[in-house]
């Protein structure tokens, strides 16, 4: 039981990383890795979220299993996340004005973020228990912080370095993200589910 | 059956979600200082972005803080938002958030009445600008070739005789300019790619460097522009 939990968690942060090999959430893979301290504001919430969507993602697939109409799972976890997205916008406002000032826009933006969508679906396609969902969905926040926060470090350091003209900017940044997920090819076959 | 259930279990989560969210941004409703509300009330609210804010509330929020110049809304310029501005900026704070709580919590009639009481309806708004016609815009184009200084001072504006500045095109205005009649600062247009400062620097050129310019550039208008940039 451990061991399948502790694979599930590896398997989800290393081998089947969101961003690096999934390619999902790529948006913001590319849209706020300019700067180390954006990124790790946005995995932050990132993670949580995630969490909280598999959660209550997970609860609802039962209901909609039992009412016989799993082919809704995308649009009702869509309205879910969407609308558990603006609730913690609202209490972090009230509660955390600094945290909600340090996530900025990246807190609403989340909602249209397939990372987390994609998320729910898969728990649902695994057939996951909740403690393994909730496992699942750790390890996919973790992952994406990691290949996040290490993207931007990158980037961060190619700002400063001598890159040729054609290269600049976005040219380099795609290169390196391709780069990055085939050194995550390297984890593959490294946990066997 | 399934479409039946389909559509309770849609409308329940959705009336649900929706129910759920209202009661949570009134339960967690964040009271904001009434002093930036009023003053985005103030703005045109088309969110154009032309302050360099990402939005008109975020423009309020700056100008509250008082880390912004308070005529940095372009659109707003010209329908006397700046002086509205420095009403509600200015406002003793305890009369603003009277004025608040007096009219329900809206800031537009908080707006209405605070600037009533400053006798703001005083504030003219700024006529609208005519455009000047072809013929006036050649005949003081033709006038150019006789003033050398006003002949590279055209060059430096933007040349869509807009007549914001108040005279008829933009040869009027470069003559006026070169006889110092007039403010470059008038060229709203070119507020954003430095007019005034290229002007500033046309007056430093010497009168025989002028006549240089013009004789080598043969009174190209865009040879002109690339001259005096170097």
């Amino acid at each position: 039981m451990t061991t399948r939990l502790v694979f599930i968690f590896l398997s989800a942060i290393l081998v089947n990383n969101f961003v690096l090999s999934r390619f999902l959430g790529i948006c913001p893979f590319l849209g706020v890795s300019k700067k180390v301290d954006t990124a790790v504001g946005m995995s932050i919430a990132v993670l949580f979220v995630m969490i909280m969507a598999s959660i209550i993602t997970w609860l609802l697939n039962i209901l909609l299993v039992s009412l016989g109409l799993p082919f809704l799972t995308t649009i009702v976890f869509i309205l879910i996340i969407a609308t558990l997205v603006q609730f913690v916008e609202i209490v972090l406002k009230k509660t955390s004005p600094s945290l909600y000032e340090a996530l900025g826009i990246f807190l609403p933006l989340i909602t249209t973020n397939c990372a987390i969508l994609g998320l729910a679906l898969l728990n649902v396609q695994q057939n996951y228990s909740l403690l393994e969902t909730i496992v699942n969905a750790a390890g996919a926040g973790l992952g994406f912080g990691l290949a996040l926060i290490l993207f931007s470090t990158i980037r961060e350091r190619m700002d400063i370095s001598d890159v040729p003209e054609p290269f600049k900017g976005t040219a380099s940044a795609l290169i390196t993200a391709g780069l990055l997920s085939m050194a995550f090819m390297g984890f593959q076959g490294l946990v066997k589910l | 059956m399934t479409i039946v259930y389909s559509v309770l279990l849609m409308a329940i989560l959705g009336i649900g979600a929706g129910v759920f969210l209202a009661y949570a941004s009134a339960k967690f409703a964040v009271k904001e200082d009434p002093r930036t509300k009023l003053i985005e009330a103030a703005l045109p609210g088309v969110n154009c972005g032309a302050c360099g804010y990402p939005g008109c509330p975020a423009f309020a929020k700056a100008v509250a803080a008082g880390s912004v110049s308070l005529d940095g809304c372009l659109p707003g310029k010209r329908s006397g938002v700046p002086e509205k501005l420095k009403i509600v900026v200015e406002a003793d704070p305890e009369k603003l958030i009277s004025f608040f709580e007096e009219s329900g919590e809206d800031a537009q009639k908080a707006l209405e009445k605070l600037l009533e009481a400053a006798g703001a309806k005083a504030i003219p708004a700024p006529a609208r600008p005519t455009r000047p016609s072809q013929e006036e815009i050649d005949t003081f184009k033709a006038k150019l070739k006789d003033n050398n200084r006003a002949m590279v001072i055209y060059s430096v504006l933007p040349n869509i005789n807009c007549g914001i500045c108040g005279a008829p095109g933009c040869a009027a205005f470069a003559l006026k300019l070169s006889a110092k009649e007039d403010s470059a600062d008038k060229c709203i247009p070119g507020k954003r790619q430095n007019t005034s400062q290229k002007v500033e620097k046309i007056f430093t050129i010497s009168e025989p460097d002028i006549e240089k310019i013009l004789n080598e550039t043969a009174g190209d208008i865009a040879e002109i522009k690339k001259r005096l940039e170097v």
